[in-house]
Order: C-alpha cells, then sequence, then structure tokens
C-alpha cells in the first residue's frame, strides 16, 4: 500500500462515517431555531425603532433648519459709496445759488434683505444728477414717483410759457433741482432698509474731506496768487 | 390494494418540512444526523462540540431549506454547511494556525494493513487542526487546493505544504504504530 492508499483508506470510512447523535439531538435543533427566531424578532424591533429615532431626528432638524433665518438662502445686495464730488470750480457760475448747492442724498446703506424674483427684475435704477453724482437707489416705488414729478415740471412749464410767453434756462434748472430734493426726500422716506452706520460715517468723512480739499486749494491759490504777484514785482 | 410507503424520499420531506411540518423536519434529522456528526467530528476532536456545531448546523439548514435548488444531493448540501460550521467552529477558536514551508517534496508511505475508523481518526487527532483539517477537505471531501484556500482564507501554496506536513507527520505516526504492533506480537 503507498501513499494513495492511505488516503484512500480516510476518504472511504470518513465518507461513510456515521455516530448516533445523543437523544436530546433533535430538541436542541427546535430550542435552538427557536431562539434564532426570538432573536430576529428582536433585530427586526431594533431596527424599527433605530429607523424611528432616525426619522423622527430628521425630521425636527428639518423643522428647525427650516424655521432659523440663519439658513434661509440670501442674497445680498451691496450698494457702493460714490468716492468723491466734484470740485465746485468746474461748476456754471449760475447754478452756485444756495438752492443749487442741493446734492442729492446717496444711498450708502449696505443691506442685506431677501430678494423677491419679481423685485429683482427691476434692478437698482441709476439717476444721473447734474453734479455728475451717481445715486444708486433701490427701484421699488421710484419709476413712479420720477414720472409723476417729470409730469409736475412739464405742466408748471407749459403755465409758464403761457403765461410768460417764454421760459429761461434758469428757471428750468431750478424746477429739475427741486424736483430731484423732493424725489431724494421721498427715497428717503420710502426707503425701508435699515441705514448702516459705517456708511452714514464714510458719507460724512467723505464731506469733511471735500470741505477741507476745498479750503486747502483755496488757500494754496491763494498763496500762489501772492507768489506770482511777488515774482512779478 | 393499500400501498404504505416504507420510505419517503428526501424530496418529498423535503417538500412537507418547507411547509412547516415538523415531523418531515425531524425525520430530514433522524435520517442525516448521523452522517453529519461523523462528518463534523472527523475536524473537531471533541464529540460533545461536534454536535453542537452539527446541531447549529441543521438549524441553518432548516432555516435555509427555501435555497435548496435540487441540483445535487441533500446530503452533499448538508454536508457543506457542516464542514463550514466546523471550520467556523475552529477559527472562533483560534484553533486553525497555518505555516509555509519551502519544501514541499511527497515521502513514500508504507502502511502495512487496513485500518480502523477509530484508529485513523486517532492519527487525524494528533495532527495540528491546520494539517487535519486541509488534509480532510483534500482528501476526504475531495476539493481542490484553491477551493480550499478559498475557504480557509490562505494561499494555495499554504494549503499544499499543509497537506504535506500532513502527509509526513501521518507517515511518522503510522510508524510509530507498526513499531508499537510489531513489539506487542
Amino acid at each position: 500500500m503507498d501513499q494513495d492508499n492511505l488516503e484512500q483508506q480516510l476518504q472511504r470510512k470518513f465518507k461513510e462515517r456515521a455516530i448516533a447523535p445523543s437523544p436530546d439531538a433533535w430538541n436542541r435543533v427546535v430550542y435552538s431555531r427557536q431562539n434564532n427566531k426570538k432573536k430576529s424578532r428582536k433585530n427586526i424591533l431594533w431596527y424599527s425603532a433605530a429607523a424611528c429615532f432616525i426619522l423622527t431626528a430628521g425630521i425636527i432638524m428639518f423643522t428647525l433648519m427650516r424655521g432659523n433665518p440663519v439658513n434661509q438662502p440670501q442674497q445680498i445686495q451691496v450698494v457702493t459709496v460714490p468716492q468723491a464730488v466734484p470740485a465746485r470750480q468746474h461748476e456754471p457760475a449760475n447754478s452756485a445759488t444756495p438752492a443749487d448747492t442741493f446734492t442729492a442724498p446717496t444711498s450708502l446703506a449696505i443691506t442685506a434683505h431677501k430678494i423677491d424674483p419679481e423685485e429683482a427684475m427691476q434692478k437698482p435704477v441709476i439717476t444721473p444728477v447734474k453734479d455728475s453724482i451717481t445715486a444708486i437707489e433701490y427701484s421699488t416705488p421710484l419709476p413712479q414717483l420720477e414720472l409723476q414729478k417729470a409730469n409736475e415740471i412739464a405742466y408748471t412749464l407749459t403755465r409758464m410759457s403761457q403765461k410768460n410767453g417764454q421760459v429761461t434756462q434758469q428757471e428750468v434748472d431750478s424746477l429739475l433741482l427741486s424736483a430731484q430734493k423732493e424725489i431724494a426726500l421721498e427715497r428717503l422716506k420710502n426707503s425701508k432698509q435699515p441705514t448702516s452706520e459705517t456708511a452714514l460715517l464714510n458719507e460724512a468723512e467723505t464731506e469733511v474731506n471735500t470741505s477741507f480739499r476745498e479750503k486747502a486749494l483755496n488757500i494754496f491759490k491763494h498763496k500762489f496768487k501772492t507768489i506770482r504777484i511777488a515774482g512779478k514785482n | 390494494m393499500k400501498i404504505i410507503a416504507l420510505h419517503t424520499s428526501d424530496e418529498t420531506l423535503i417538500k412537507k418540512a418547507l411547509r412547516n411540518d415538523s415531523k418531515a423536519e425531524q425525520s430530514l434529522f433522524n435520517r442525516h444526523a448521523p452522517k453529519m456528526l461523523g462528518v463534523c467530528r472527523s475536524y473537531i476532536k471533541d464529540l460533545h462540540y461536534a454536535e453542537d456545531v452539527m446541531i447549529q448546523g441543521f438549524t441553518k439548514a432548516f432555516e435555509n431549506l427555501d435555497k435548496f435548488r435540487h441540483e445535487g444531493s441533500f446530503e452533499g448540501w448538508l454536508r457543506r454547511i457542516m464542514i463550514r460550521e466546523a471550520v467556523d467552529f475552529l477559527r472562533s477558536r483560534r484553533q486553525l494556525y497555518f505555516s509555509d514551508i519551502e519544501e514541499a517534496e511527497t515521502v513514500p508511505i508504507q502502511p502495512e494493513s487496513d485500518y480502523d475508523i477509530e484508529i485513523l481518526q486517532w492519527l487525524m487527532d494528533n495532527l495540528p487542526n491546520g494539517y487535519k483539517t486541509v488534509m480532510i477537505l483534500y482528501s476526504v471531501e475531495g476539493y481542490s487546493h484553491k477551493e480550499i484556500a478559498k475557504m480557509l482564507d490562505i494561499t494555495e501554496s499554504t494549503s499544499k505544504s499543509q497537506l504535506f506536513k500532513a502527509r509526513k507527520l501521518l507517515q511518522q505516526q503510522l510508524a510509530t504504530l507498526s513499531k508499537k504492533e510489531n513489539g506487542s506480537r
């Protein structure tokens, strides 16, 4: 007999081998199956409980997230501040009256608010002012207001031309300026956005800077003239 | 004339068992349990543990009876379940160790007689579990080294080297046994 024969012996004898199990073996199988069923039921209960918990937690989280305004999508609209007002020496001499010196209050507020899609369609209107100051305003009631003011000016001009026969350029300019002033005031009244302290401070600083620059330029002009006269002499 | 069926086929019993017939299940158990215990015992030295593994195997078999496709014999299907359970048992007890060896030459063996199953079992029980498992899977169950490697999560070469070691140890044990037999005569 060789090696294979030994393995053949092993195969033949092990394959046909039978050992009688203990008498309670079948009862143990039944018991084991019952235990497994109980375990699977318990597992189902645990999984169901876990699923319910996760679902409830998810609903609560969703509700909280929805109610929290911080998590709402926001669109930030930034209104830029005009950097500098042009020097007054370039203005025409006849527009230097106190009434003419009005500059439209620029909207400096940097505000954040939710923009309605319809509102977003009417983007900020850029209103050119005589002093080349660009005022950017929110557009909600403005087109109607401007139209109303334009109609009023047209009506006034018509009446003046009927009454006097002609209308001077100065009268037209003063009418336009007063209309602009009224429009600007209306805008300020209608403005619902909160005013930013920083923007107001910037505005004040710009005004102070401008006046200071004017003063400095005047002094410089005066001194330059004095020097020129002294040089001539 | 009334015909009384003396032997119900496995297929009939399985169909009944699938309809939760506990008597059919018990019949299947009584029919196959001795052989399955023999399978488990060949892997596990302790008979009580072997019976525990067999009971666990039958429990799984009855729970998954609907997965039996009738493609092979029911006994073969049960046997595969028992082998897996036995291997899992040895693994859970950390009794399966596999070590690679470099040389794997076959050594001739000269068994002098046809040994009894108990002696063969004793010889196998004296082998380390790793060697024994591979040897039974290869020589008794007829698995290939590839299948053994997959089942035991080892490489094919490890399986081959385990078999070589098992054969070598068996030869030594048989030689000792022969000497004892000759000495006693």
